[in-house]
């Protein structure tokens, strides 16, 4: 299923390393490593990908570019932060972007394993910092929006709970919920990020007078 | 009227016989005073007399000599114009003793009395004078009134910059030298005095243009000259127009003003010559000057407007003001307001919408950015001629220098003193409005250029509390990974100094960190850890709520305390085969109790140190924190190990160093 995958990486050591990583979770897939924002933008031109590691800051410039480049062109791609200093509203930012995860490197191996595999079973991750970061994203953001991009009673639920460092599973007993309602509400999560990110994006445009009214309702 | 044999004519009662025109005219006019003079040295006159009614009445009277008391106001007022002349002339040429100028200035004012004086005893004479006594008078005024010309044209040769060397003034000293010789004698057909008058006031307008021009580069001496020209030309051309010219050329029978009256404009010329010749402060009667200029242009309009209009409409002269009076003020004041906002009001620099600019060049992030800006700041502000200059010497406030030449500006932020020449491109001269704006600038540059260094200073202050805080804390985990022998000890010590340097930054150094989340993260971390190697976690944390919110640890306990989960974590991990760990808690009382246990082997007979210097560490982690620690097995016998730590929420003792 997966068969392509890029990874942008701009440490030598670090680009080898994942690669390593997901060879040995696909069969034989084909990799594309790229060290530069440039050359992977170059590649997304040539190839349909299945799987994007991206890092987020390079040396010529920032990876969420590549995010949502990737999230626009490649919609079936999945996309995946990795970073190892990044700060947390850098990497909620990059999920507001489109990214479907993120991973630490300075995790061991076998934890990174774990939440990829996770990942790509189609649990997103979601960390107890950036769970506060993102609550407090919506608490920011909160009453400029839609219905739509405005969480629900359980969603905030969920959040608050796992931002107190309780797993899936745990939330999921403590709310007297199914493992996968709670993984359904982590989702939902993530995409009204991607949809305050969006709404965020139409408003500043239509301030900026780059919308008509007819652009925003289509 | 008839005096004895004479019957007497207006002419013989004239003020000045020169405006009788002709020499013949004139001579004919002395016998006749003479013959006048005659009668009244007798004792007694027999006098006729007709009233305007008709009625004609005749009798003798005493001749009575005239005494202190019969002089009429116009004989002092011309003797008092005179006076303040010469006074003026005397103060002048005190002050500045060796300038060609002051010295044509002084002489000037000394011919002022010489014709005022001998034109006030016989402008004022009672009925006639003798005729030589009458000649001899007029060829003093006349003297007098050539002089003074002659002494006008070298003034203005010789200020405010001498045009050539002041021996070339003898050439006008001779030509109207002899004016004053065939006036004296009489030789001409015509009266020269008028002539010669006129003629030097011509030469004098000239050589004012072309000082004028000369002075274009020179603001001082421009502002001294077109203060110096409206007094002078004013004060001679206002006499001039009144007095002499309505009669030359025929519009007017008589002087429009008594002559005696005129002379006082010799004095408005005096006093402001003088101003202007000593430049005393000129810089401050510059604007002034200009006020006066459209004033008077205002006042010589409706006279001139007045002389054409009394032509015109003959006898009415009431009519022909009234007529001056409204087309000045409809047409003059209106454009001369005009012109005041035109020529004012640009004249001053200013710092309307500098705002920006000066904060900007008081942000400057180093020293060459900071004079660039500053001196181009200075630029746009009052367009000095010439680039502004750096000065050696100390200037604490803004002021002007070389008379206003150029601008002192003080050395603000560690820049030199600057000083700007010929404001405004040298149009005009630096004023006082100047020096306020300089202060204005610089109080606004010094106000954002205080908080700039209160931004630094504690921006340092911020970074020796990081770089102390890395060195303390990342450079002591970093120093531990690199002196561990273990592989895998390394690796955890690195990640783990990854983990908190991803901290710093998220949050940044904090000295309080709140309890909650912190407790959530290393919940996290170590059920990631255990994960994956099948481990199970028990996490319990029964805070109560109250205490919960709002709970602060201070940096050196989460560390701590993190720190020590890692090393008990790890132990589990590599020794004890263990299939669940529990770690609970405990916030009573000031202080934290966290008690790590496992289902694994236990600790070994032989006891400590077990797993490398796992143990040591953590035991000395607590003791660090004022607390203490145990280990052992678990409680009731069963299998595996416990540990618990005990540290106070708030530690005592002091850091090692103190804050700067």
């Amino acid at each position: 299923m997966i068969g392509t995958i890029l990874i942008l990486e701009d440490v030598r050591q670090s680009r080898e390393w994942l690669a390593a990583i997901v060879e040995k979770i696909f069969s034989a897939p084909r990799i594309v490593k790229e060290a530069t924002v440039r050359g992977a933008e170059q590649a997304c031109r040539d190839l349909e990908f299945d799987l994007a590691l991206v890092d987020l800051s390079l040396p010529d410039g920032d990876g969420t570019t590549l995010l949502r480049r990737l999230n626009r062109d490649q919609p079936a791609c999945i996309t995946v932060v990795t970073t190892v200093m990044a700060a947390d509203s850098a990497i909620v930012s990059a999920l507001a972007a489109g990214a479907q995860g993120y991973l630490l490197k300075s995790e061991p191996e076998q934890v990174l394993e774990n939440q990829l595999r996770l990942l790509l079973s189609g649990v997103p991750p979601l960390s107890p910092q950036i769970a506060r970061r993102i609550m407090h994203h919506f608490q920011l953001t909160g009453p400029n929006y839609e219905g739509t991009a405005k969480l629900t009673r359980r969603e905030t639920e969920v959040l608050g709970l796992i931002a107190r460092g309780l797993r899936v599973s745990d939330v999921a007993s403590a709310l007297g919920l199914a493992d996968s309602t709670v993984i359904t509400h982590i989702k939902s999560v993530y995409r009204k990020l991607e949809i305050s990110n969006r709404a965020e994006a139409a408003i500043h445009a239509s301030r900026l007078g780059l919308l008509s009214d007819n652009g925003r309702k289509s | 009227m008839q005096l004895g044999e004479i019957t007497l004519l207006p002419s013989d009662l004239i003020d000045e016989p020169d405006q009788l025109g002709s020499y013949r005219a004139i001579q004919e006019f002395r016998v006749r005073q003479s013959q006048i003079r005659a009668q009244l040295n007798q004792p007694q006159v027999f006098v006729r007399y007709a009233f305007a009614d008709g009625t004609i009445g005749a009798n003798d009277f005493d001749v009575r000599g005239r005494t202190v008391g019969d002089l009429p106001w116009e004989f002092w007022f011309q003797i008092g114009v005179g006076m303040v002349s010469l006074l003026i002339g005397g103060w002048v040429i005190s002050l500045r003793r060796d300038d060609w100028g002051a010295r044509m200035f002084a002489l000037t004012a000394l011919f002022v009395p010489v014709f005022a004086n001998a034109a006030a005893i016989y402008s004022t004479r009672q009925i006639a004078l003798d005729g030589p006594l009458f000649h001899m008078l007029s060829s003093i005024n006349a003297f007098g009134a050539i002089s003074f010309g002659i002494a006008l044209v070298g003034l203005f040769s010789q200020y405010p910059k001498p045009m050539f060397r002041p021996v070339w003034l003898l050439i006008p000293l001779m030509v109207y030298g002899i004016a004053i010789a065939l006036n004296i004698l009489n030789l001409p057909p015509d009266n020269i005095l008028g002539f010669a008058v006129l003629s030097q006031m011509l030469v004098a307008v000239i050589l004012g243009v072309v000082q004028w021009y000369l002075s274009r580069r020179e603001p001082l001496n421009r502002a001294g000259l077109r203060w110096f020209i409206l007094v002078s030309l004013v004060g001679c051309s206002l006499f001039i127009a009144l007095v002499p010219m309505p009669i030359a050329l025929g519009i007017s029978e008589e002087t429009l003003i008594p002559q005696s009256i005129a002379f006082s404009f010799f004095n408005i010329m005096h006093v402001g010559l003088a101003l202007g010749v000593l430049r005393y402060k000129v810089f401050n009667l510059d604007r002034w000057s200009y006020y006066i200029w459209l004033w008077l242009s205002g006042m010589i309009l409706i006279i001139v407007l007045d002389i054409l209009l009394i032509r015109f409409l003959q006898q009415q002269a009431w009519v022909s003001l009234g007529v001056a009076l409204l087309i000045a003020g409809f047409l003059y004041f209106p454009l001369r307001q005009l012109l005041l906002r035109i020529l004012l009001t640009r004249r001053s620099a200013s710092l309307k919408g500098r705002m920006a600019d000066i904060v900007n060049t008081a942000l400057s992030p180093t020293t060459r950015a900071h004079a660039l800006r500053w001196d181009s700041l200075l630029v746009d502000v009052f367009a000095p001629l010439a680039p502004p200059e750096k000065m050696t010497g100390d200037v604490d406030v803004p002021r002007i220098s070389e008379n206003g030449l150029a601008l002192l500006i003080p050395g603000i932020d560690g820049l030199e003193p600057r000083r700007l020449c010929y404001a405004q491109k040298g149009r005009r001269l630096f004023s006082p409005e100047d020096v306020d704006v300089a202060a204005n600038m610089i109080e606004m540059h010094e106000l954002a250029a205080d908080s700039r260094r209160a931004y630094e200073r504690g921006a340092i202050l911020e970074r020796d509390r990081i770089s102390r805080d890395v060195h303390d804390n990342i450079g002591a985990q970093l120093l531990t990974a690199l002196h561990s022998p273990e592989v895998s000890r390394k690796d955890d010590l690195l990640r783990d100094s990854l983990k908190d340097l991803r901290a710093i930054i998220n949050d940044g150094f904090k000295a309080e960190y709140p309890l909650t989340p912190m407790l959530a993260d290393l919940r996290t971390e170590t059920v990631h850890r255990l994960d994956v190697h099948g481990v199970s976690l028990e996490w319990t944390a029964p805070l109560d709520a109250e205490s919960e919110e709002g709970t602060t640890i201070s940096f050196e306990l989460v560390n701590g305390l993190r720190s020590i989960l890692r090393e008990a974590v790890s132990n589990i991990l590599r020794h004890s085969d263990a299939a669940t760990v529990w770690v609970i808690f405990r916030l009573e009382a000031g202080q934290i109790t966290l008690v790590i246990e496992d289902d694994g082997k236990g600790l070994p007979e032989q006891s400590l140190p077990r797993g490398g210097n796992g143990i040591p560490n953590m035991m000395e982690r607590a003791e660090v924190l004022m607390g203490s620690g145990e280990i052992g097995g678990r409680r009731g016998g069963a299998q595996g190990t416990r540990i618990e730590v005990m540290v106070p929420t708030r530690l005592d003792r002091k850091r090692k160093e103190e804050p700067v």
